[in-house]
């Protein structure tokens, strides 16, 4: 045979020294279940299950479990609604905006960001479900054939919100599986037993051909040209939810670019509480580094500003149309009952952010790690105090109110954030946080261009 | 026929190389990467990705459901709300824009998968030259040729700085 | 990399038979400005209200590109950035021309001959006048500041024929910047310092003119993002403007070669998406306003867009009458035609935003939509009735003299001002 006369002729094995640092850096992440994961994940479990025992009870006594009396029936569940859809934005804008704007820190971080898109809108779909008084009727919401001859009310912004969440949660679900493909394929050539299963059936026989890149690369980029405007629609379509009614404190123009501001704000913030400590139990500082925690926030510096200016012109324009029932409404924000509300959300969201002038600020990771926590508490405050206040000081002070959250609220409230967590931390065991193919793209770059190839 | 296996470190001459060998009429190649890259999608078709034409596809459709469901349905059992026109079109855009995005991205998913062939092969097999290798940081480049080529094509794959070339059987 | 730079200046003789041109339209222009004084001094000072907030979004436009590349630290756009920054030569024009126009204010507010009492803390003449003039000049100090150091660099390297008045203008504005690796690095530093702060002012400064310049025409309605909307309209007018030249004047010495499809594909791929988010603006603010319905605040849709996108309408049957025969409602959508519907399909796809002529187009097509835009913001609240109002010899003609001092200033600033080297981000 001719082809004997080759050297090294012989099947390509896999020797054991095949594989690369960024392989076994990121993949060892998934490995090995320490005694500190497996209490976190029984702690996330736990308050998830206890909300939803409240939950069963509240769908057994009926709304007045929760602190809903007149005139306030949006509380708590409807402002962490808000606030976890917020969070699901961070994902999309670093994987689909970043992408285009060919922003290369975003690599590090935006699987993570992304797989807590699809979590927190899981997370927040809950939430309409809780929230509803008959929980049994919900599907009305669907446009189906029914015997009634009837359709749904498309002029409702209920029903906008139904189809912006379900489009959000479907497309950032094929977002974050089309990036997780090749990565999963990595997974799945170094894996073993029931695990080398899972990811041979997921990876659907991924090999890295060209045509398979070829046609990755084009998906990827017409879903980032479609997942741009869609992530710009669903917040805007949830400020609708309150801006379409003519409560005073809702009815803002401004609301749309507002909300999605302040939803990008807030799930910059929460990638970075997130991360932190993942960085740091993991040993990933070689992949995220100062340059993402210095690009980071200064983007949170910038949507700290918008937020802010939209504070600012809101109260402005308040104070100049001449209605006194918006005048009121904002007077009562700053110094009426809910005050604390509303100096907790400036202080986090527009005073705090304020440190990332500082350029040594903006790498000193225990500063960034508290404020984007602030920004998160602050976040939530926001939407508490729209929500709240203006619910309870419309129109006509005979029916003012006050409205305190109740335990059975808090519950389900903080079982949010054990279901937001246990997903993110099975997630962590089962799929590289850290999108390898993508590191690999600028390693391999680097190593062509610095003439080391060997 | 025999197929004969090029292991690189980067893909600059991956593609060099496959060029060349399409250009002396080796048309059977494969290339493997760990990651995309744009001198490669290219190397072996020219064409840009048929994946834009699902996503367009999608879109157009999405957009014609969403406003023709909302206007139909409106009209189908006409309740004045608001006193708001049956056909409200500002809020109709809502729905059209939702599943413009929608039915678009889940074309481009199924544009993905009929384009790149996915999902490919039976469960857990890859193809002959696939080897673990290419999900590291190296890049494959197969030939299949017949045996009288075999030497012709070494010499090539070696030129382009292939730091091993070996041979798999059929 | 540190201060390395891609290429000496490349200073070029002054364009006479271009500036004789704009001279020549500058006084046409004032003429008819003048005449209009006289025989209808509404129509003259609403005209020149509405050509000086659109050239001054274009000169701030521009300058606020610039700062975005700095803050990004971009490199994409090349030359194009020396481009967007000479547009910022007229900002010290535009702080003037507001002062001038405090002259005919009387002509353009309402609220001034009939003040509204429950608002007459906002809308009086000292405190709009102390605002808007204080916005004016503060942008015009801090772009200045700006382009003194980013301009200093490029300028230390310069060539200059003996003599000419382009050196000397040069030797004023260097000052004693003698060019070398500490004042270069300075000067950077300087350009990063301003950039986020003239940012900011431009946002906040620029709502505020919204608000007091446009939206308080009528002085009852009231839209919280008005201000945003239309800051944004001058920063995407800008963008347009940008584009346009780009592509006029890639054959200019010093650019020849630089405006390459890449930078044409990323001018293009801006204007694409600016004005997507534009549309987005104004489809957010119509929505809330169509959908609430409150007397107070559709007057605004009402004025421009008439009954057909109001409550009562968007019903099949007469429609077209409703569009043809109401006031500036042809004329709104021939704006929003230009602005959004041309620019979104005409650009969509990679090889049209990569034509320098059919992105030049485009580009034309979207700068010409914001002026009519401006007109549309502006007239309707004063003469509701008469569509024609912002047409007419005094209006184009003041029209064609801003044009034509906007050219004039461009063309002597990219002279003096070489357009080619950009310096490397140091990173």
């Amino acid at each position: 045979m001719p082809a004997m006369s080759l050297a090294g002729a012989m099947r390509p094995a896999d020797p054991p020294g095949a594989d690369s640092q960024v392989n076994r850096d990121l993949l060892r992440v998934m490995e090995g279940i320490s005694p500190g994961y497996l209490l976190l994940l029984a702690a996330t479990v736990l308050s998830v299950v206890a909300a939803g025992g409240v939950w069963i009870w509240q769908v057994y006594l009926g709304l007045g479990v929760g602190g809903y009396a007149h005139p306030i029936f949006w509380g708590v569940y409807i402002v962490t609604f808000v606030f976890w859809v917020g969070i699901a934005h961070a994902g999309t804008l670093i994987s689909a905006i970043l992408y285009l704007f060919r922003a290369k820190w975003r690599n590090a971080i935006n699987r993570s960001a992304e797989a807590m898109t699809v979590f927190a809108v899981l997370t927040a779909a809950q939430f309409l479900g809780i929230h509803v008084g008959r929980i049994w009727k919900s599907y009305f919401i669907l446009p189906y054939p029914n015997q009634r001859g009837l359709w749904v009310n498309f002029r409702s912004p209920l029903e906008w919100d139904t189809f912006a969440i379900s489009t959000y949660a479907t497309i950032s679900i094929v977002f974050f599986f089309i990036g997780l493909l090749p990565d999963i394929a990595i997974a799945r050539d170094r894996a073993r037993g029931l695990r080398k299963l899972l990811y041979t059936a997921l990876a659907l026989g991924w090999q890295g051909t060209a045509r398979q890149w070829k046609s990755h690369s084009r998906a990827v980029l017409h879903l980032s040209g479609l997942a741009t405007p869609l992530v710009l629609s669903v917040h805007s379509v949830v400020s609708w939810d309150f801006a379409m009614s003519i409560v005073p404190g809702w009815h803002a123009t401004i609301f749309a670019p507002y909300f999605v501001a302040g939803a990008i704000f807030s799930g910059f913030a929460m990638v970075l509480t997130v991360m932190i400590p993942v960085r740091r139990i993991y040993g990933l500082e070689a992949y995220i580094t100062d340059y993402h925690f210095e690009n980071m926030t200064r983007f949170l510096l910038l949507t700290s500003w918008i937020v802010g200016y939209a504070y600012g012109f809101e109260y402005f324009v308040a104070w100049y149309s001449g209605v006194e029932a918006e005048q009121t409404a904002f007077w009562l924000r700053a110094f009426g009952p809910y005050w604390f509300s509303t100096w907790t959300m400036v202080f986090c969201n527009v005073i705090a952010p304020q440190l990332f002038w500082f350029k040594r600020l903006r790498t000193h990771v225990p500063t960034i790690f508290v404020v984007s926590t602030l920004i998160n508490i602050g976040m939530w405050f926001e939407r508490y105090v729209i929500i709240i206040t203006s619910l309870g000081r419309e129109y006509d002070p005979a029916v003012w109110g006050i409205y305190t959250p109740t335990w059975a609220e808090l519950t389900i409230f903080a079982g949010s954030f054990g279901f937001f967590a246990m997903l993110f931390l099975l997630f962590m065991k089962l799929f590289p946080v850290i999108a390898i193919s993508e590191v690999k793209e600028l390693v391999i770059h680097e190593r062509a261009h610095s003439g080391e190839a060997h | 026929m025999p197929a004969l296996v090029g292991i690189y470190d980067a893909p600059g001459p991956v593609a060099e190389c496959a060029r060349r060998l399409r250009g002396r009429g080796f048309t059977r190649l494969e290339i493997y990467a760990p990651a995309a890259f744009p001198e490669l999608d290219t190397a072996l078709d020219e064409k840009p990705s048929k994946v834009r034409i699902w996503t367009l596809i999608g879109g157009l459709l999405g957009v014609t459901t969403g406003y023709a469901m909302t206007i139909w349905m409106s009209y189908d059992w006409p309740v004045t709300i608001g006193g708001k026109p049956f056909a409200s079109i500002p809020t109709y855009t809502i729905i059209g824009f939702e599943l413009t995005i929608l039915f678009g991205g889940l074309a481009t998913l199924l544009g993905l998968l009929v384009v790149g062939r996915l999902p490919y092969g039976r469960f857990g097999k890859n193809d002959r030259a696939y080897s673990a290798r290419f999900s590291a940081e190296e890049f494959g480049l197969v030939v299949e040729c017949r045996e009288r080529d075999v030497q012709e094509v070494d010499a090539l794959l070696r030129d382009h700085q292939a730091k091993e070339v070996s041979l798999v059987e059929p | 990399m540190s201060g390395a730079y891609l290429d000496r200046a490349n200073p070029r003789p002054l364009p006479l038979r271009g500036l004789i041109a704009a001279g020549a339209l500058f006084a046409a222009g004032a003429l008819c400005f003048l005449y209009g004084l006289v025989t209808n001094p509404a129509a003259a000072w609403r005209a020149f209200h509405v050509n000086h907030l659109y050239f001054a979004g274009i000169a701030q436009g521009g300058l606020l590109l610039a700062c975005i590349l700095t803050i990004v630290g971009a490199r994409w756009a090349g030359p194009v950035r020396r481009i967007a920054e000479s547009l910022a030569a007229w900002l010290p024009i535009t702080f003037l021309l507001a002062l001038v126009e405090l002259a005919g204010a009387r002509h353009i507010y309402p609220w001034i001959d009939e003040p509204l009492p429950w608002k007459i803390a906002w809308l009086n003449l000292p405190r709009l006048a102390l605002t808007d003039l204080t916005i004016f000049a503060a942008l015009a100090l801090t772009g200045f500041f700006f382009l003194r150091a980013s301009l200093r660099p490029a300028l230390a390297g310069a060539q200059w024929p003996q003599g000419g008045f382009g050196e000397r203008a040069a030797g004023w504005w260097l000052g004693g910047f003698g060019g070398s690796e500490a004042e270069r690095a300075a000067a950077l530093r300087t350009t990063r310092i301003l950039a986020p702060i003239i940012c900011l002012l431009f946002a906040f400064g620029y709502t505020l003119i919204g608000f007091d310049q446009v939206m308080s025409l009528s002085p009852t309605w009231f839209s919280n993002l008005f201000g945003g909307f239309f800051a944004w309209g001058c920063f995407l007018s800008s963008i347009s403007v940008t584009a346009l030249l780009s592509v006029l004047h890639r054959n200019s010495p010093g650019l020849a070669g630089q405006i390459t499809p890449a930078r044409l594909h990323d001018l293009g791929k801006m204007i694409f998406a600016f004005s997507i988010f534009w549309m987005y603006l104004f489809f957010s603010q119509y929505l809330v306003i169509w959908y609430g319905n409150l007397p107070e605040e559709t007057s605004f849709f009402r004025d421009r867009l008439g009954t057909e996108f109001l409550m009562s309408t968007w019903y099949w049957e007469g429609w077209w009458s409703r569009i043809m025969d109401e006031p500036w409602v042809k004329v709104s959508l021939f704006a929003w035609l230009c602005v959004w519907v041309i620019p979104f399909w005409c650009l969509l796809g990679q090889r049209p935003k990569r034509s320098a002529a059919w992105l030049a187009s485009v580009a034309a097509i979207s700068a010409f939509g914001f002026w009519i835009e401006r007109n549309v913001l502006v007239w309707p609240s004063l003469v509701p009735g008469d569509t024609w109002a912002f047409l007419g010899v005094v209006q184009v003609g003041t029209a064609l003299g801003f044009l034509g001092a906007f050219s004039a200033v461009w063309l002597l600033t990219t002279r003096i001002f070489p357009t080619l080297p950009v310096p490397q981000s140091a990173e």
